[in-house]
């Protein structure tokens, strides 16, 4: 049977066109060509932040997601994985990648695979997807992809740093995306799927009258009953 | 079905003059509108319980008997009451108080607190937020129905042939609301009790709202109190009216654009789509809430904000006027008319004594305590030892 993964790219240059829309791209087709590889289908959805800037803002000071704001959040909850590419800004990501994730609710990304992007103007902030950002997805408990792929502007052209390789960055490319595409057929995303299912059925296990027939969103299964709670049933 | 205001009493500059008032005119001010709420009809006057500026009510029961001293009919409620930083033992006694000495008119909406230090300067864990409500809702609960308790827990310290005092009025403890958000444990909670579900949903769109009160609603059925549409529901709103919908937008929006919570977001055309908040003439605030009802069903209260984001108190007063004379008759005419006969009404102290009295017998208050001795308290096997 052949399985569709389904990718997600948030992509948060403020640009357009952007450098970091063209490494979003060149990450999700190399991803999608990894995966479909074994006959697997694949789904790219590509979210530029940019065009939710006042949505994000407005969920951080209302703390409840506009409509527009929830169609991304439930694409992010559906999806097998997260391709994630920002511009660093003062050594960091850019302040409109990281309110994202300040915005909605951190249980979206536990266990999600993640693959990491990041550009800017020279290599010298190469580094600042691993102090920067990769920490973020630490502490979200996300499934990171070892290899992130950072791109200076310099990396759009030809090999100009003397590796052997005649275009460094499609060969980091290439290398993430199969990195992201073995985790996922090794089943990390059913993984991240299941674990939700276990936390709902270990910690707060749903009560035996709400079954198939309740239309509640997952959250709402969110408690103990109360009897078990008091000792009492 | 009821309707009423609450106030969570912040002292908030208009910021149209920038005048801010001082303490002592906020409250009074809230005396006013509780006062004025009566005479225009409106059945519920709720505060809110805080203890950080920029609030001013942190004792609600003594506001609350101040106003009831000066009404007759309208039932005296919170917004919320902190069961996890408030001592239950404190809040059975004070809630008992009032009840006594307002002849019932007296509810509760329970809350847990979302100000982080408000729980250590109590000496609590805010990480322990909703342990610490199930565990001292539950104390509550005992010290309302028991005539003695004995207690240990987590939270507070045990008690031993403990005595609240005085008993509730008639024997019937003052009906309880559970107000929350986001968690959907403390639907649960209300539920498992067969108390109410306040669902303050001002600041929040109807598709979370309606799920927070299905689940209660589902849950209320579950511990067999009932069917789940005979659970008992209050909603939050919001709403600035004037005549003429387009004068009440222009004079309502400062007020919007820098209010706490929602300032500097959302445009007011955003969130008045997206909340309950309405903004326009009467008809279109009673046109939005016919509608509430189709969301979660036939409910029993509907509460109202009204003196928030700095608003004047002469513009407080009359949005309450317009409220009880304009609004309230046609929503409680069309919302009751709806309403199938076996969802039940609104929870009030006669009507609990009724029903207790249904199911009981009449209360007896020469021979409260089930030990026969009204004055220690003590049973009467534990006396002889």
């Amino acid at each position: 049977m052949t399985r569709t993964f389904r990718l997600v790219a948030l992509t948060a240059g403020l640009s357009t066109p952007s450098s970091t829309r063209m490494l979003t791209d060149q990450l999700t087709r190399e991803s999608a060509a990894a995966l479909s590889r074994d006959g697997s289908q694949v789904e790219v959805t590509t979210v530029e932040l940019r065009e939710y800037a006042h949505d994000i803002t407005d969920a951080l000071l209302t703390r409840f997601p506009s409509e527009k704001l929830a169609m991304v959040i439930e694409q992010v909850r559906a999806a097998d994985a997260i391709i994630a590419v920002t511009p660093v800004f003062n050594v960091g990501p850019s302040g409109l990648f990281k309110t994202f994730f300040d915005a909605v609710d951190m249980e979206l990304w536990k266990n999600k695979p993640v693959l990491l992007g990041a550009t800017a103007g020279t290599a010298r902030h190469s580094l600042a997807i691993d102090y920067a950002i990769r920490p973020m997805f630490s502490y979200l408990k996300s499934e990171v992809v070892s290899t992130a792929v950072f791109a200076a502007s310099s990396d759009f052209g030809a090999d100009t740093e003397g590796q052997a390789d005649g275009q460094p960055l499609t060969v980091r490319v290439r290398r993430a995306a199969a990195e992201l595409a073995t985790l996922l057929q090794a089943g990390l995303g059913d993984a991240a799927a299941d674990a939700d299912g276990a936390a709902a059925t270990a910690g707060a296990e749903p009560a035996p009258a709400r079954g198939a027939r309740s239309t509640l969103d997952a959250e709402f299964a969110d408690f103990v009953p109360m009897d078990r709670l008091l000792g009492r049933d | 079905m009821q309707f009423g205001i609450f106030t969570i009493a912040d002292i908030t500059p208009d910021p149209t003059t920038g005048r801010v008032p001082t303490e002592h005119e906020r409250l009074m001010s809230m005396v006013e509108q509780g006062k004025l709420a009566e005479q225009v009809g409106l059945d519920v006057f709720a505060i809110g319980e805080h203890h950080n500026p920029p609030f001013v009510t942190s004792s609600p029961t003594t506001t609350l008997a101040y106003v009831g001293a000066q009404t007759s009919t309208i039932i005296l409620s919170t917004a919320t009451t902190l069961i996890t930083t408030n001592d239950p033992v404190k809040i059975a006694e004070d809630y008992a108080m009032l009840q006594h000495l307002t002849g019932g008119r007296v509810d509760l909406v329970m809350g847990r607190g979302n100000t982080g230090p408000v729980y250590p300067w109590f000496g609590q864990d805010i990480r322990k937020g909703v342990e610490i409500a199930i565990s001292n809702y539950d104390l509550l609960r005992r010290l309302w129905t028991e005539d003695v308790v004995n207690w240990e827990g987590e939270f507070r310290t045990p008690l031993q042939q403990f005595t609240s005092t005085p008993r509730p009025l008639d024997g019937v403890a003052p009906f309880v609301w559970h107000g929350s958000i986001r968690s959907p444990q403390i639907a649960e909670q209300a539920a498992y009790y067969g108390d109410g579900f306040l669902h303050n949903n001002i600041f929040w769109p109807m598709s979370h709202t309606k799920q927070m009160v299905q689940l209660y609603r589902e849950r209320f059925e579950h511990y067999g109190h009932g069917k789940a549409h005979q659970a008992y529901v209050g909603l939050g709103g919001q709403a600035f009216m004037r005549k003429n919908s387009q004068d009440a937008i222009n004079e309502f929006r400062p007020y919007f654009d820098n209010a706490p919570v929602y300032g500097g977001g959302p445009t007011m055309e955003d969130f008045t789509a997206q909340t309950p908040l309405t903004v326009g003439s009467p008809e279109q605030v009673i046109e939005r809430y016919l509608t509430m009802a189709d969301h979660v069903g036939d409910y029993q209260r509907q509460m109202f904000l009204m003196d928030h984001a700095g608003l004047p108190q002469k513009t407080v007063l009359e949005q309450i006027e317009l409220l009880g004379t304009d609004v309230v008759p046609v929503l409680r005419k069309e919302l009751e008319a709806r309403k199938p006969a076996d969802v039940p009404e609104a929870p009030t102290h006669a009507r609990r004594v009724a029903a207790a009295a249904a199911k009981n017998g009449a209360f007896d208050d020469a021979y409260r305590f089930e030990t026969g001795d009204n004055w220690t308290g003590l049973r009467a096997e534990d006396a002889r030892n």
